[in-house]
């Protein structure tokens, strides 16, 4: 049981020590050491004062999940669940031991269950996140595991509830994607500004002749970064797509450590990014080709566009391939631009307003990413979502 | 229709256009011709508010007003209308949700109510008929990897479309081969009314055998140092931008 009922992140583990609960979680979280500034993958999310602020901590009451249909998680418990999923309550979920992320082992640690799906048949699953609390420090993890010659789907949303704010969700995923399956998870997640800076630190294991499709769209005001630990092992196949569309004064961004561990593993990793007025977008993705994986291939590339006439949107690209196996195919690329004049001027030359014309170039860019999805109803969301985003932006001429 | 007068205008610092007068009269065919550099496209960029193009002195009318404040969309929703030497491609953006934006744009300026995608698909099937274009055309990205017959023909189903009042063709001629040319005329052709007037920019007399000019410009150094009628497009091919030199 929680026993602190305020403090920081540190002092919430620090409470867990002297209970001696998830000893390992914490040696490795000390081995890591707490992120700062100058820690590589949260060089330019100003993590410092996330991890220094105070906050009220979250117990998480016993709650008998009511059937749904869709998964709900409020403030990081189970609500609803539909009857056709299994999905229990771990204490004592398992981590994996060579995470990059200290706060992977953190969330593990300061996780006192775990949330644990298992997907045995070929299913469709909504999950829905909402934040209630305000000034909150919550922490959950979910286990997925889906498994051998099963398809499935996982669409995740994100709610904050108008008065939350201030809050710091620490949540995270470890997946199995075991042989032969396949997983595609699209993640529609639109953070408002005043709301709650959100941490998601996974870890995904892509089995043998297994396939991961990872679809993302992150857009709004608010701030955000996902760190991935991504395992391949032989013949998996990973997509990776990531569409970011920040605003006002938000940092979103994907930290990305792939590694091909298996032959024949192949990889796509596409990246697209939208940082208007002051905001920062973050694209750190290594791509590791291990001995063992020959014959596999990778193809990274991020692209981005700053909006802000003022020069006050700011865009960290860092693509790295690091390769250990001479047989393979390889390519990585980046670029930072900002819309064309040409095209707007072309556009505007019709009678299309400047807003119109400028909306339908920055549509134009995101659109390859969104048309990823099959689901229309999906779609139909994430292009709410975007529109949503878009609109709350400044319109500088 | 359009009275260009005095107008000095300067790309990147340079001045380009050195005083030119000229007057667009309505229903009429114009044509400008003139040497490379002599300010022929810098003219029709000018009169579009091109973002390039600083006008330092002078003045456009149009319909009895100055332009010059006005955005070139503002131009364009009142009729001003520019085909372009080389349209610009823009990938991502459908050419037929394009269309369809510009032309509702345009009807809600006129007060006219917008067009749903059924009855704009509906008045592009028979456009696109017309010019010969097929018809999955228009559900590409705009101009994206179209070939330079394409592009035109793009050019001229948009002017057809819009139906604007004046009609700027900046080399409309240039990289066409003999039946895209013509296909592209009899478009150009089929909207010539007593209400609309063109201003023809070009290099070569060989458009100007399908559409018939009321009046050959000649532009040199910035400014209109010849008017004439359609025969001095014949002293232009039998002796070169020199005949201006001789009679001046």
């Amino acid at each position: 049981m929680k026993t602190l009922s305020k403090g920081t992140l540190v002092d919430l583990l620090k409470s867990y020590r002297t209970e001696t609960r998830q000893t390992d979680a914490l040696e490795h979280f000390d081995t890591l050491g707490l992120p700062g500034n100058k820690t590589e993958q949260y060089r330019h999310f100003s993590i410092k004062p996330i991890l220094a602020k105070s906050y009220t901590i979250a117990n998480i009451p016993n709650v008998t999940p009511q059937s749904g249909e869709y998964i709900e998680i409020v403030d990081g418990v189970v609500v609803r669940v539909p009857d056709s999923i299994t999905l229990t309550i771990e204490t004592a979920p398992q981590f994996d031991d060579s995470h990059f992320d200290a706060l992977y082992y953190a969330g593990h640690a300061a996780s006192e269950t775990c949330i644990a799906i298992t997907v045995t048949n070929d299913v469709k699953i909504k999950i829905h996140h909402r934040i209630t609390q305000s000034e909150a420090l919550l922490t959950y993890r979910i286990a997925l595991n889906v498994e051998k010659n099963v398809h499935a789907q996982v669409y995740e949303t994100f709610e904050n509830s108008s008065q939350a704010e201030g809050s710091l969700v620490l949540y995270g995923y470890d997946i199995n994607v075991n042989a032969y399956a396949t997983l595609q998870w699209i993640r529609n997640q639109s953070i408002e500004d005043k709301h709650n800076v959100l941490l998601g630190s996974h870890q995904i294991t892509v089995a043998d002749n297994a396939a991961m499709k990872l679809r993302t769209y992150d857009f709004g005001a608010g701030s955000a970064l996902h760190l991935y630990k991504i395992d391949l092992q032989e013949h998996a196949d990973l997509q990776s797509t990531h569409l970011v569309y920040a605003t006002s004064h938000a940092a979103r961004g994907n930290v990305l450590h792939i590694s091909h561990r298996g032959r024949y593993s192949k990889s796509v990793q596409e990246a697209k990014y939208i940082i208007n007025d002051h905001a920062t977008g973050i694209f750190d993705g290594l791509i590791k080709i291990e001995h063992d994986a020959k014959f596999s291939s990778t193809r990274q590339n991020s692209k981005a566009m700053l909006l802000s006439a003022h020069g006050g949107a700011r865009m960290y690209a860092k693509p790295q391939l690091e390769i250990y196996t001479d047989e393979l195919e390889a390519s990585h690329g980046s670029s930072t631009g900002q819309l064309d004049e040409k095209q707007i001027f072309y556009l505007r030359s019709r009678g299309i307003s400047i807003i119109e014309a400028k909306k339908m170039l920055i549509l134009a860019f995101a659109h390859e990413l969104m048309e990823y999805v099959e689901d229309e109803i999906i779609i139909q969301e994430i292009e709410t979502a975007f529109d949503v985003a878009h609109n709350s932006a400044s319109k500088e001429k | 229709m359009l009275e260009i007068k005095n107008l000095y205008a300067e790309i990147e610092g340079k001045s380009i256009l050195k005083g030119l007068n000229l007057t667009l009269e309505k229903g009429k065919v114009h044509a400008i011709m003139g040497p490379n550099g002599s300010g022929k496209s810098t003219l029709s960029k000018a009169i579009v508010g091109h973002y390039e193009v600083k006008v330092t002195d002078g003045d456009i009318i149009y319909k009895g007003n100055s332009i010059l404040e006005m955005e070139a969309d503002e131009r364009a929703l009142e009729g001003i209308f520019m085909s372009f030497q080389n349209p610009i491609e823009v990938p991502g953006v459908n050419n037929a949700y394009f269309l369809r934006t510009a032309l509702n744009a345009k009807r809600e300026h006129e007060g006219k109510t917008q067009l749903n995608a059924a009855e704009f698909l509906k008045l592009m099937r028979v456009q696109l008929e017309q010019l010969g274009m097929k018809k999955d055309m228009i559900q590409r990205s705009l101009n994206d990897g179209f070939s330079g017959g394409e592009k035109k023909r793009n050019e001229i189903l948009q002017m057809e479309i819009l139906q604007p009042s004046v009609i700027i063709l900046d080399e409309i001629d240039s990289g066409l081969d003999i039946d895209a040319l013509k296909a592209v005329a009899e478009g150009i052709n089929r909207i010539k009314s007593p209400e609309r007037t063109f201003l023809v920019i070009t290099h070569y007399s060989r458009i100007l055998d399908y559409i018939k000019p009321d009046y050959i410009h000649i532009l040199q150094d910035g400014q209109i140092v010849k008017t004439g009628g359609p025969e001095l497009v014949e002293a232009l091919e039998a002796e070169g931008y020199k005949i201006v030199g001789k009679e001046s």
